[in-house]
């Protein structure tokens, strides 16, 4: 495909054509996935732009003649590379167009690509040093956001991007939800999870967040191999068996059952008396 | 000799040419490309996409690098203990962004978030150094390095008074204000080259709190070229005699004299080089 081709094709419907096999995949998939899908890939129209400045009015007037005129925004059509996935870029990707360098030149193509750096960034839940490749415009945002936790917690996953990003909050959230973070510090943890309060979803959508769909099938795979293997009866009894053993108390006396049989025979020695 | 040093200017004009092009200033970008259409889009019904062509694809750069002169990215940052030359404990400082990061990482400061600001409200009781600024700890460390020169005059009797130190100071790039300034006990009295070159301690205050001593020298000379003392190289670099002998207690507290670093060959170069030149300013001087 062409450089011009593809920037000719609806901005959404480009996506959708990309993702046709992988939409066929995620309809498979369980409910809290499908969920996450939409909210990270589905929702376009949610997205803040980073490389082009939306106009907020529908109507514009042109400033010489007056005249008053509908405008529509167009979205300019932005790729976004696997190695984005490696790095935090804060919704910044590759710009694919083309470049006219005189007013009797045919335009020539031009990439537009962000600037990276290899930096240090802290968390606070986890209390690790993560060395990342970041932009930036990445920095900015964990800046606005006085630190990285909460700018994972409080951005959505269409702003996210990033699998790193995601798999990062998908921890975050755990944390969070086990409370088994900072146990040395139990001040502190106790402040942190009330101030991210806000920010939880259900235990069954955190299991199913941030994974790549390839991922995600390979989950739903082995759950599946899990639940369709036969067990054997054996398990099961001897399970059943230890517990019943457990449950029962040696210490009382057993009691006594005497068969009819028994009272019945005349030659048994009676018994004694206490 | 000559031809080697021509080029070299020639390709040092060369590099400042080539490193003002566009391609060569990217590499120093860190603001997020913003891109317009040349070309706008056509209208299309409401909630449709319009029908695009080739041409709807040239971009137009409107954001592409930072702003010339480059002006450093700023940060607000609120301090959790002393850092040198940045601020106290418990302070609110506007620095480079870049730094503003590296101390949150060491955990020397935090967001300045309201919770975080009362939180290191009471913090200023940790303030151990007292400085009365936080450019005092720069400034003490500059003074206590240097060697003031006070040039005074050959021919006509004078005693040293604080705004002849004022001046000399103003020489060096350091503006101190009279008040600031405390002379030794004993006074100086000139024109007298027994004093030449002889070490004495001037003390000046900053801010009305912090005291610092400074190396100070009184240097002769006149109008007269012929009557000018002998030039001397490097006098900042060896230590001298003092003045009065009461000052060998203070001598001990400061810092030593940096030595010089080139061999005695080195420095006879050196001097032929500087005598050269000496006699070519000279020689101009006359001509004019």
């Amino acid at each position: 495909m062409s450089a011009g081709v593809r920037s000719l094709l609806p901005y959404n419907r480009l996506r959708r054509l990309k993702n046709t096999h992988n939409v066929w995949i995620v309809s498979v998939l369980p409910v809290p996935y499908q969920k996450f899908y939409r909210e990270w890939m589905g929702s376009e129209d949610k997205e803040t732009p980073v490389h082009w400045k939306p106009v907020d009015s529908e109507w514009v007037r042109n400033p010489e003649t007056g005249e008053v005129k509908r405008f529509q925004n167009v979205p300019i059509p932005v790729l976004y590379p696997d190695q984005m996935h490696e790095g935090l870029w804060g919704g910044e990707g590759v710009i694919e167009g083309l470049v006219k360098k005189g007013k009797y030149r045919c335009p020539v193509p031009r990439f537009w690509v962000p600037n990276f750096y290899k930096t240090v960034v802290y968390s606070e839940i986890l209390d690790k040093y993560l060395s990342i490749v970041v932009t930036e415009r990445a920095l900015e945002l964990i800046d606005q956001h006085s630190g990285l936790d909460s700018y994972l917690l409080n951005t959505p996953a269409y702003d996210l991007k990033s699998l790193l990003a995601l798999k990062l909050k998908r921890k975050l959230l755990f944390s969070i939800l086990d409370k088994d973070f900072l146990v040395n510090n139990l001040e502190k943890q106790t402040n942190l999870v009330e101030k991210y309060k806000d920010c939880l979803i259900p235990r069954d959508d955190v299991e199913w967040y941030g994974y790549s769909v390839q991922e995600a099938q390979l989950k739903y795979r082995m759950l599946l191999k899990e639940q369709s293997q036969p067990v054997a009866l054996k398990h099961e009894i001897r399970r059943k068996y230890y517990q019943s053993l457990i449950n029962k108390d040696f210490d009382e006396p057993p009691t006594e059952s005497v068969s009819w049989v028994k009272k019945m025979n005349p030659f048994t020695k009676p018994a004694q008396a206490p | 000799m000559k031809m080697n040093s021509a080029s070299g200017k020639q390709l040092l004009q060369l590099f400042q040419v080539v490193a003002k092009r566009p391609f060569l200033q990217q590499s120093f970008r860190t603001a997020t490309y913003i891109v317009e259409r040349k070309y706008p889009a056509p209208l299309a019904k409401i909630h449709k996409y319009p029908s695009l062509r080739r041409r709807h694809q040239v971009f137009n750069t409107v954001q592409d690098k930072n702003p010339t002169p480059y002006v450093r990215p700023l940060m607000n940052v609120l301090l959790t203990e002393y850092v040198e030359n940045v601020g106290q404990p418990g302070e609110c400082v506007e620095i480079w962004a870049k730094t503003g990061r590296e101390l949150i990482l060491k955990h020397k400061a935090v967001y300045p978030t309201p919770e975080n600001k009362e939180k290191y409200r009471d913090a200023t009781a940790l303030n151990i150094m007292n400085y009365s600024s936080r450019y005092v700890k720069n400034t003490m460390d500059i003074l206590s390095k240097l060697i003031l020169f006070i040039t005074m005059n050959k021919d006509v009797p004078w005693t040293l008074e604080p705004w002849h130190v004022r001046v000399a100071f103003r020489k060096a790039h350091i503006i101190v204000p009279d008040h600031a300034i405390t002379l030794p006990k004993n006074p100086i009295k000139g024109p007298d080259l027994t004093l030449n070159g002889k070490e004495f301690y001037v003390t000046v205050t900053i801010n009305k709190t912090e005291q610092v001593i400074v190396r100070s020298r009184i240097v002769h000379w006149t109008s007269k070229v012929e009557e000018r003392l002998p030039w001397v190289p490097f006098p900042f670099k060896k230590p001298a005699p003092l003045l009065f002998e009461e000052d060998k207690v203070i001598e001990a507290q400061l810092p030593a004299i940096e030595p010089l670093k080139m061999n005695e060959d080195e420095l006879e170069d050196f001097i032929a080089k500087m005598k050269l030149k000496s006699q070519g300013k000279i020689l101009v001087k006359k001509i004019l």
